[in-house]
């Protein structure tokens, strides 16, 4: 049962990445590999303080939400003229300095060691260490983001990055202010990101570098892409199919080495396959297959 | 000392150059940036690997198992342009669907990679085979060194001849320039798109053969050499060869006097925030290229 639950708040986790995720790669069209760097960001800004000082756990979500958000309005300000490729390879670097951050600055983050002995949360004075308590930690901030991406997307500003998606010149010769858009909804994807970072940290109570590499990113990436992008629910299922999987191989009896390659082939598989079948533009034919015309 | 860090930049750069040539050369003609070029470096490396494991006595083995890499590379690299790339571009593909279908294939090779040889870092050459040491100025320089520096000495030239000189590099830079016009003028644009996709894992395949008998084997290594080959690639200018040479040593450079003046697991840090510092600094100076390859 225990482990059931396990499942559960990984794959509620990650799903809430996921959608997060989607706001940039299915709501925006902008493709980003840094997603597990706010998610580090969170983790560690929680971790950090709560091991250190004994902070209390809102206190380390809320640090973990700044740091995140400043670093992105960092990125995003200073490429704002760069090309949507040149703009992943900028994610790419991001999220090697941060990983390096993480794994060498031995001072801040215990280097490959990891933090341990991370406390478990306390909100509004009820302490949360039950599986069950965890779980539904976990599905409420996993209901938060996607209520919040769903806001988004049906507003006003969900229309224009839906704009800035088909076609940005046109956007901007109807006088919409694309770049603040982009700013904003990059800006709220790490917050979240790293939300669900802090929530992750302290129901492991252990963290190392290796949850928040490169391949982490490639992971959310794909979950997202997997589900079908601008989809809203579809990241999620993603997620939820990306986690279970390596689960299930396990139960055929596969050793676990083989088991996690043989994971990392079928989703290389699954994106291929995905992207394949629709070469026009992943968003577009998702959004029309989901019924929901993008209105521009 | 001094002399030891030159040999080193050139060493590092010719290996960066490798890898950022053949990236470059794939990108003029199908306009993605294809991360499944790091998966044909790696199945170069370990298939030159594997013949190590029968034979590498003498010289001539050598060098008849360095032939076998970039033989697999070539073979890889021709056979995804047949099966996804091209099916895909001809069902109208854009940049960032091809983009994230190249994630899924090398994500499938470095998974199969890992399956059948493992994750562990190996070293190419059979143990009882050691490398050859020469003194240089004061400085030491192997044998894999000498033939990585004088194999690129002899291909940039040839590289140079075959696309200034021939009817064939001829074809493949009409159709580099503008698709539709050599398509209309008869010209054979996917054979020629296929010759650059051999060629370029091709070097890719070599550069992964040499650096793999420099340092180690590990299915990861392709990703690491993609990346700083992108960033030569993108620094010196994505459209020529000479640039991306440029970029190289410019990447070579900061690795190696990164690598002599700090403690090395700053390494990536440094590399990376140079990166983002240069992409930022001077975007046009660097966007020309892909600017005007998006805009013909």
């Amino acid at each position: 049962m225990d482990y059931a639950m396990h499942i559960v708040v990984l794959a509620a986790l990650f799903a809430a990445l996921a959608v997060s995720l989607d706001l940039l790669i299915g709501s925006t069209g902008i493709l980003s590999f840094a997603h597990a760097a706010f998610f580090a960001i969170g983790a560690y800004s929680s971790a950090i303080l709560s091991v250190s000082i004994g902070s209390p756990f809102l206190f380390g979500v809320l640090v973990g939400m700044t740091i995140a958000v400043g670093s992105s309005l960092i990125l995003s300000l200073s490429s704002l003229r760069l090309s949507g490729e040149e703009f992943v390879l900028v994610t790419f670097a991001f999220q090697i300095i941060l990983f390096n951050i993480c794994n060498s600055w031995m001072g801040l983050t215990n280097g490959p060691l990891g933090i341990a002995g991370i406390p478990a949360p306390a909100i509004l004075g009820m302490d949360i260490n039950s599986p069950l308590g965890f779980a539904l930690l976990a599905v409420g901030a996993f209901g938060i983001t996607i209520i919040l991406a769903n806001a988004i997307v049906s507003s006003p500003l969900g229309r224009v990055l839906r704009a800035i998606r088909e076609d940005e010149d046109f956007a901007k010769s109807l006088g919409k202010m694309t770049s603040q858009k982009k700013v904003t909804v990059f800006a709220v994807s790490s917050a979240l990101a790293a939300i669900t970072g802090s929530i992750y940290a302290h129901y492991m109570s252990y963290i190392d570098p290796t949850s928040f590499s490169i391949n982490e990113s490639i992971l959310v990436v794909s979950m997202v892409v997997i589900g079908g992008p601008g989809t809203r629910y579809g990241p999620a299922l993603g997620a939820v199919l990306l986690v279970t999987l390596p689960e299930g191989l396990r139960f055929i009896g596969l050793p676990d080495a083989a088991a996690s390659h043989l994971r990392q082939v079928v989703y290389g598989v699954a994106l291929v396959v995905v992207t394949f079948s629709r070469p026009r533009g992943l968003s577009r034919v998702m959004n029309r297959i989901a019924g929901n015309e993008p209105s521009v | 000392m001094i002399t030891q860090v030159i040999i080193n930049v050139v060493v590092t750069s010719m290996h960066v150059w490798l890898v950022a040539a053949g990236f470059v050369l794939i990108y003029r003609n199908s306009r993605f940036f294809n991360f499944a070029h790091a998966g044909t470096y790696t199945i170069g490396a370990y298939a030159a690997h594997t013949f190590f494991m029968f034979h590498a006595e003498t010289i001539p083995w050598r060098l008849a198992g360095d032939l076998v890499g970039v033989i697999a590379a070539i073979l890889v690299g021709g056979l995804l342009e047949l099966a996804v790339f091209r099916p895909m571009r001809r069902r109208g593909a854009e940049s960032g669907t091809l983009l994230l279908a190249s994630l899924g294939c090398l994500i499938i090779l470095q998974s199969l990679v890992s399956l059948v040889y493992g994750d562990a870092v190996r070293s190419a050459l059979p143990p009882g085979v050691s490398e050859h040491v020469y003194r240089l100025f004061g400085a030491y320089v192997t044998t894999v060194q000498i033939f990585l520096i004088a194999s690129c000495l002899f291909l940039g030239p040839i590289l140079l001849l075959f696309f200034d000189r021939t009817r064939s590099g001829l074809i493949v830079r009409a159709s580099a320039s503008d698709p539709d016009l050599a398509r209309t003028a008869g010209l054979p644009v996917e054979s020629a798109t296929l010759m650059t996709f051999m060629i370029g894992s091709g070097l890719a395949g070599l550069g992964g053969v040499l650096w793999a008998q420099n340092t180690a084997l590990s299915p990861m290594m392709g990703f690491d050499a993609l990346l700083l080959g992108i960033v030569a690639a993108l620094v010196g200018g994505i459209r020529h060869l000479g640039g991306a040479l440029a970029g190289a040593l410019v990447v070579g450079a900061i690795l190696e006097i990164g690598r002599w003046l700090l403690p090395g697991e700053w390494n990536s840090a440094v590399l990376f925030i140079a990166v983002v510092l240069v992409v930022l600094i001077m975007p046009k100076g660097i966007a020309k290229g892909i600017v005007r390859s998006n805009r013909r």
